[in-house]
């Protein structure tokens, strides 16, 4: 249960600097919840690997459009 | 963590942005005019060829640096400034971290490289392993997005796959802004959450195998 409260704050900061336009406003609250606990420093960074990697998801997409396209 | 002297700056930050793993890595840069610094301003190119050899694979690197970060970090400011050799006290915390490593692991040997020009040359098998586990994350993440909600799975489509910003496919779904961050921010917790699975599973399909069960619920 707690580790999904962490999950869904790391999630929701991830996003939020991500898609921030400047993140000089976020930044002091974020790394305070960084260093808060260590807990959340390896959530963190699991979330953000996870969201790399789902970088990759748009030639993994394509190459799975391609291939239903030549079995129609 | 007591006096963890981490990152940075925003600017910092922004610097590193669309590129993950250096991202990570700067996160614990010291920070300036504390006795810390001086063990952690051992350049962090070192301390990644270093590890490298006994890794050789990146993320692995990734999450050793942390760790080696980590540790230098709970020194503390006292001991740090009794430390006569910093660079020989970097690379003993860097041994150990890369030596508990291979403990963990039991069935890597230690194979110290000494010629530095060896350190750059690719290992196939570990490049076909690194790609397949590549591949299956993408496969397990692909299964977990059909998953997910169609809302959901359309917003992070639109900005994984397309390239959407937030805004696009805010005014794309005639959306609230706010909505499309949500939706995101559930998309990543939930994927996450499935490789974090993923990886646990093997563990404890052995353990009900060692109970000689089918499954751990009574």
């Amino acid at each position: 249960m707690r580790s999904s409260r962490v999950r869904a704050a790391a999630a929701r900061w991830l996003i939020e600097l991500e898609l921030a336009e400047s993140i000089d406003a976020i930044w002091p609250r974020f790394d305070a919840w960084l260093r808060e606990n260590p807990e959340h420093q390896r959530t963190y960074l699991r979330i953000e690997k996870t969201w790399r990697a789902l970088d990759g998801l748009g030639s993994a997409w394509q190459a799975q459009a391609t291939r239903a396209k030549r079995r129609r | 963590m007591p006096g963890a002297a981490f990152v940075t700056s925003s600017a910092q930050y922004a610097d590193t942005v669309g590129d993950g793993r250096r991202r990570q890595r700067d996160f614990l840069r010291p920070r300036q005019g504390s006795c810390l610094e001086k063990l952690l301003a051992v350049e962090q190119r070192v301390l990644i060829s270093w590890l490298w050899k006994f890794t050789h694979d990146s993320w692995v690197l990734d999450d050793l640096l942390q760790e080696v970060y980590e540790r230098l970090l709970r020194v503390g400011e006292t001991r740090a400034a009794s430390i006569e050799s910093v660079p020989g006290y970097v690379f003993g915390v860097c041994r150990h971290v890369a030596l508990d490593w291979q403990h963990r692991k039991r069935s890597l040997p230690l194979d110290y490289v000494a010629d530095p020009e060896l350190l750059t040359m690719a290992d196939p098998q570990r490049d076909v392993e690194r790609i397949v586990a590549s591949q299956q994350e993408i496969q397990l993440l692909m299964k977990e997005i059909w998953r997910l909600p169609a809302r959901c799975r359309r917003i992070l489509v639109l900005v994984k796959v397309f390239g959407y910003s937030a805004k696009e496919v805010a005014a794309e779904l005639k959306i609230a802004e706010t909505t499309v961050k949500k939706q995101l921010q559930i998309a990543a917790a939930r994927c996450t959450e499935a490789l974090e699975d993923k990886q646990s599973r093997p563990g404890l399909q052995l353990l009900c195998k060692l109970m000689g069960r089918r499954s751990l619920r009574a």
